[in-house]
């Protein structure tokens, strides 16, 4: 069996306990009592990390540098991420209603690069030989993560509505709720600053040109700019619940469509873009 | 007119108006990532049809980003940011020297506590405090810990501020070109344009007093990998000598490591070949990607890149004999077919006739630019994260205290910033010291 065939069973297998986890966080919404509160759900989450862990050392070792190249390294890169934030918030805050969310789009991802995606690793192009490749891209899907948990946070207090007293929610816990969707957002904010102005200082080294209004470029500032408007809906009266909720679900929006959707547009509407793979 | 004034000031100073421009600004991004930007009329008239693209062109947007509505907006942007850090400046200073009485919705802390407790609590606390009014009624203080927030905040939009400068800057001075180089070819780069945005500006080019580089290519290398029967490019670079002046600067560029020097700078952008095809008698002088015909064939032929330099394979290094492969088309609308690989000085039989691949020259394609915004930008977005990044990561707690002498009762009220901060859990801590206070004396 060659190392491909090793991995790609490897991500099969923690794309199957997602999937575990996923059902479990289903059962705990429906019976929030049974299966020790939601417990199983988030160690079977737990141990599908440690496995995709293990995954992304072993590409790493394969490829010789961090697995970020393609969009397949992207994907799982991506899921693995979100996971891993969502675990850190969940073992902080002792909340997991929206660990339905976080499995969903954690399998999701994954399953896009699984089937949809070539695992075949490609030696490193000059563009990418670049000390800024592993800053930018860490830094910029944690911000992603921070916000993926933040838009699942925000749909979960949403949909729960009144109904949130049946897993121990009282209105102190929902004001936490807000509180961490907004904190969660303030934590991705600067990340995601840090993630466009290190793309733009790369790209001053590599092309000489920090700013060329790339489809990927401007949706990036699309994204930030609607976290703008979120953290400032924040402090203005009559935008700090509802309509600050609806910017929390644009911004999401938006980030996956400048992480995926602009690769389809270019593609859709044959618009140059140095940035799609 | 003074009310009218001071209606607009207010509605400049706005978090509305900030949230309005931002909308827009985003609606027109969007814009500018359906229809693409700054592409060629006949490219536009080819994908839209001539008469949608007569109907789309004068409302600009095929250049939406240098288009008179989104500069305006990007402008109220910028007049709105520069206001609102004015008036979070003059707010905090007025806030410092106006507070009188009873902060409202307050939180009261009835202890029956010594005054002196309460500063020994909030020294503990670590809360740098100004006693703001004290009279026979009870005193008044503010405290801070950590750096106040509204600081911080102007801190970074001042900064942010300063990048739209930048951004400004590079308008008024780039310019940039394109060069390829052979090796041991010296070359003239200018260190002005008539492209410079300070010259169109104010049409005071005179191109006799441009100064120039010498940019010489000492050496140049290509490297390839060996990927799934294919020559996949690894690394290019050139060896670069720069002159002005008695000044020399030599260094050798990659792609990501580009050469500065008096103001411009040298990037590795591109690679290519010159090389000569022989075709029995003929000799056809090419560089990669050219086409040629063929007497007495129909149809034309080309050549993409010839290899040459290093190819790593595995753990192996060797040099490449210099090879390419020749793609022959019956028709312009007819697609590319690869007929034979070439290597050189080997006649190789292509379609009939003998082909040689001969006299194989490498050539650096270097892009040279020059931005003196990029400096004050680098300089602006490190003091913009850096502030950015202690508003969110560093917690910042605000108090305002009201101590009753009559009652011995203090009233708290507060704000903070920063992910880690939860100003009622402080208040919490403050309430538990005081009583702890109390009962120990």
């Amino acid at each position: 069996m060659n190392i491909i065939n090793f991995e790609m069973n490897l991500f099969i297998a923690v794309i199957s306990i997602y999937f575990l986890s996923f059902i479990f966080y289903i059962v705990y919404l429906i019976f929030p009592r049974l299966l020790y509160k939601g417990k199983v759900a988030s160690s079977l989450l737990l141990i599908g990390v440690i496995l995709h862990t293990f995954l992304i050392i072993i590409r790493t070792i394969e490829t010789k540098h961090p697995p970020f190249q393609t969009l397949y390294e992207s994907l799982s890169w991506f899921s693995y991420s979100v996971v891993v934030a969502y675990l850190i918030v969940e073992w902080r805050r002792k909340v997991r209603l929206s660990g339905i969310i976080i499995t969903a789009i954690a399998i999701a991802a994954s399953l896009y690069a699984v089937i949809g995606l070539s695992p075949e690793p490609k030696p490193l192009p000059p563009a990418l030989q670049s000390k800024w490749f592993v800053w930018h891209v860490v830094v910029a899907f944690s911000s992603y993560a921070a916000f993926v948990v933040a838009f699942s946070v925000e749909i979960i207090f949403l949909l729960l509505g009144k109904r949130g007293e049946r897993y121990g929610l009282d209105e102190k816990m929902k004001k936490l709720f807000h509180r961490m969707a907004y904190n969660l957002i303030l934590f991705g904010f600067p990340l995601l600053t840090f993630g466009i102005i290190s793309g733009a200082a790369w790209a001053q080294e590599a092309w000489g040109g920090y700013w060329v209004w790339d489809p990927k470029e401007t949706w990036s500032l699309i994204t930030w700019m609607v976290y703008v408007l979120y953290l400032h809906a924040k402090v203005t009266p009559r935008w700090v619940e509802k309509r600050a909720s609806i910017l929390n679900i644009l911004g999401f929006i938006c980030m996956i469509f400048t992480f995926l959707g602009v690769n389809w547009l270019t593609r859709l509407l044959n618009i140059p873009s140095l940035h799609t793979y | 007119m003074k009310e009218l004034f001071r209606k607009f000031y207010k509605l400049l100073t706005s978090t509305k108006l900030t949230l309005t421009v931002l909308f827009i600004l985003i609606f027109f991004m969007l814009l500018g990532t359906l229809f693409p930007q700054g592409g060629a009329h006949d490219e536009y008239v080819k994908a839209f049809g001539l008469k949608m693209y007569l109907r789309l062109a004068p409302l600009g947007v095929f250049d939406i980003f240098h288009s008179w509505y989104f500069i305006t907006a990007a402008i109220v942007l910028y007049i709105n940011l520069f206001l609102c850090i004015l008036r979070g400046y003059l707010i905090e200073r007025k806030k410092l020297i106006s507070f009188k009485g009873k902060p409202r919705g307050a939180r009261e802390i009835t202890l029956n506590v010594d005054s002196s407790h309460v500063e020994e609590v909030l020294k503990e606390r670590r809360f740098r405090y100004k006693k703001v009014l004290e009279d026979e009624k009870g005193f008044f203080l503010t405290g801070v810990r950590g750096i106040r927030r509204r600081f911080l905040s102007i801190f970074f939009h001042f900064f942010l501020g300063i990048s739209i400068v930048g951004f400004l800057l590079s308008a008024l001075t780039k310019f940039d070109g394109y060069i390829d180089f052979e090796i041991g070819d010296k070359k003239l780069i200018p260190r002005q344009s008539g492209e410079m945005g300070i010259y169109k500006k104010f049409r005071t080019f005179n191109p006799e007093n441009v100064d120039k580089i010498e940019v010489e290519l000492k050496d140049y290398e290509m490297e390839y990998i060996w990927f799934k029967d294919y020559y996949y490019p690894k690394d290019y670079k050139s060896t670069l000598i720069a002159r002005y002046k008695g000044k020399e600067k030599m260094r050798t560029i990659e792609v990501n490591s580009p050469l500065r020097f008096k103001g411009l700078t040298l990037y590795q952008s591109g690679y290519g070949q010159k090389f000569d095809i022989e075709v029995e008698d003929t000799v056809v002088h090419l560089s990669s990607g050219s086409i040629f015909n063929v007497k007495g064939i129909e149809g034309s032929f080309k050549i993409r890149t010839v290899y040459v330099g290093k190819l790593f394979r595995d753990t192996t290094v060797s040099e490449i004999v210099p090879n390419t492969k020749i793609y022959f088309r019956e028709g312009v609308d007819k697609k590319w077919k690869m007929l034979e690989k070439l290597v050189l000085d080997e006649p190789i039989p292509v379609m009939g006739k003998n082909m040689v691949l001969r006299n194989v020259k490498e050539e650096s394609g270097i892009y040279y630019k020059r931005d003196d915004g990029v400096p004050l930008l680098y300089v602006s977005f490190l003091f913009f994260m850096i502030g950015l990044f202690m508003r969110v990561f560093f917690p910042t707690y605000e108090i305002r205290l009201f101590y009753d002498k009559n009652t011995k009762s203090i009233y708290v009220k507060g704000s903070c910033s920063g992910i880690a901060a939860y100003i009622e859990k402080e208040i919490d801590e403050i309430e538990k010291m005081l009583n702890l206070k109390k009962n120990k004396y």
